[in-house]
């Protein structure tokens, strides 16, 4: 089990400001246009943080924060405004719903999963671009999944010593 | 403790609220997709986020500034900068000057082509970065709506047409690429004036040439220009060289395919063609005659007034 469900005493500071940070920082990094070398082991890192915090914060449903996070990206990427907020809130469904299971996986385990919603992810992203070819990047655009599942372990461990830095709950 | 109930239950409320943002989403989805009624929003919605995309910015600026300071001499920066906005501006006017030429050699008047570009103004601006989106091919510019740049405004380069501006904000504009899947251009192939859609494919270096019957006389090598029967791009810009025709058995149109003239990956430095007078809150701009050498505003902005066609 690497969550820890133990509420912490102070709850009465939440700081939800730290998820809205973290997933700015996020769409910031993801907007950098990177040498195309570097591209292949950067995966998006927005719906991989976002991720962690639906496992992570359970007295949220963070359908706003999906919604808002996805239109911005939009705007960000010039992809039709609705297109990514819709990907993330058929991304955020199942693991809502699978929020328990999830979080009582190992590391390990949980990355394989990354990895397999990360192609899901992926997967949505071109049919919602009506199976055009990501012109010049196919390898690198179904690839970015295995490289958020290697990646994940890393911001995993970041984002929960953030998240108990911050005593985020 | 928090109870496994609690943790993977969702309310009623929760479901209501991932259907209503669902339903919004799909709906804001459908309306950008068929209509252009969100172009006001996304302008707005542009202006907010430019702080994240300045940010993003700031590694590639050191990059870029990093590999400047080779050359870090001021004066010659200038000068460089000025020839260039010069050469641009030079080989507009040839681009015209070649069109005008072939209209007296085919002695056709294409209609309202002269005075159309004639009538408006220029003004150069900087390609900032381009979107990372591997399905779309967009730059971003250095002037927006504070400009006077508005959606739909035609962009070249010193080489020929890049494309036209999809999104403004308050700063900055972006610029569709003639590559794109969804651009498509009407054109005529400056030999013999025969009409097409140029269509691009998301591919950097080709276009699609469609609808050419295929009784039409082409060649590998003829340039294509704008025919502005769209109203949307100036006619008798250049845009492309086909660079190969195709005969498909049983069709009715060529199978043709272009290369774009305009440096569409390396040209930093583009015209955006004002349709009319600008709206610009710039008054620091000063007119130019035809014959009159070249006045920059911040040696990236220069504009030319009206002039008359020959």
């Amino acid at each position: 089990m690497i969550f820890s469900a133990k509420k912490h005493p102070h709850h009465s500071h939440q700081r939800h400001w730290v998820i809205w940070l973290t997933l700015l920082l996020g769409l910031i990094v993801d907007r950098i246009n990177w040498p195309s070398d570097w591209a292949l082991i950067i995966p998006n890192l927005t719906p991989l943080i976002l991720f962690y915090w639906v496992i992570a914060i359970a007295q949220r449903n963070f359908v706003v924060t999906a919604t808002v996070i996805g239109i911005a990206h939009d705007v960000l990427f010039h992809s039709n405004l609705g297109a990514y907020a819709l990907i993330y809130l058929l991304l955020i469904y199942p693991l809502l719903h699978m929020r328990l299971q999830l979080r009582n996986t190992t590391l390990f385990q949980m990355s394989l999963i990354v990895g397999f919603w990360m192609l899901i992810h992926q997967g949505l992203i071109w049919l919602i671009n009506l199976g055009k070819s990501p012109n010049g990047h196919e390898l690198t655009f179904w690839l970015s999944a295995l490289t958020a599942t290697l990646l994940w372990p890393l911001l995993f461990i970041s984002l929960r010593s953030l998240r108990k830095a911050m005593h985020v709950h | 403790m928090l109870s496994i109930a609690k943790i993977n239950h969702l309310s009623a409320r929760d479901h209501w609220q991932l259907l209503a943002a669902f339903i919004c989403a799909l709906t804001l989805l459908i309306v950008d997709e068929q209509t252009q009624l969100m172009g006001q929003l996304r302008s707005i919605l542009t202006t907010l986020v430019q702080p994240i995309e300045q940010i993003a910015r700031i590694p590639e600026l050191i990059i870029n500034q990093h590999n400047q300071a080779i050359n870090d001499q001021a004066n010659l920066q200038h000068e460089v900068n000025r020839l260039r906005n010069q050469v641009l501006l030079l080989s507009y006017e040839k681009q015209q000057a070649a069109k005008l030429e072939q209209e007296n050699e085919r002695l056709k008047m294409l209609l309202g082509v002269s005075s159309q570009l004639n009538k408006g103004k220029l003004v150069v601006s900087l390609v900032v970065d381009h979107a990372p989106n591997p399905f779309k091919q967009i730059l971003n510019l250095n002037k927006g709506s504070h400009d006077g740049v508005s959606v739909g405004m035609p962009v070249m380069d010193a080489h020929g047409m890049m494309g036209r501006i999809i999104t403004t904000s308050y700063t900055e504009s972006s610029l569709m690429l003639i590559t794109d899947t969804d651009a498509q251009i009407p054109v005529t192939i400056r030999r013999t004036g025969d009409r097409g859609i140029l269509q691009g494919n998301g591919n950097n270096d080709t276009l699609n040439l469609k609808f050419l019957p295929s009784s039409a006389q082409v060649r590998a090598g003829d340039l294509l220009e704008t025919s502005g029967i769209d109203g949307h791009y100036p006619a008798g810009l250049a845009v492309a060289q086909i660079t190969d025709v195709q005969a498909q058995a049983g069709a009715i149109f060529w199978k043709i395919t272009a290369q774009p003239l305009a440096k569409l990956n390396t040209s930093r430095e583009v015209l955006i063609i004002f349709p009319d007078q600008p709206k610009t809150n710039d008054n620091t701009t000063l007119p130019i005659s035809n014959n009159a050498p070249v006045t920059s505003t911040d040696d990236q902005s220069i504009k030319i007034p009206s002039q008359e066609a020959p």
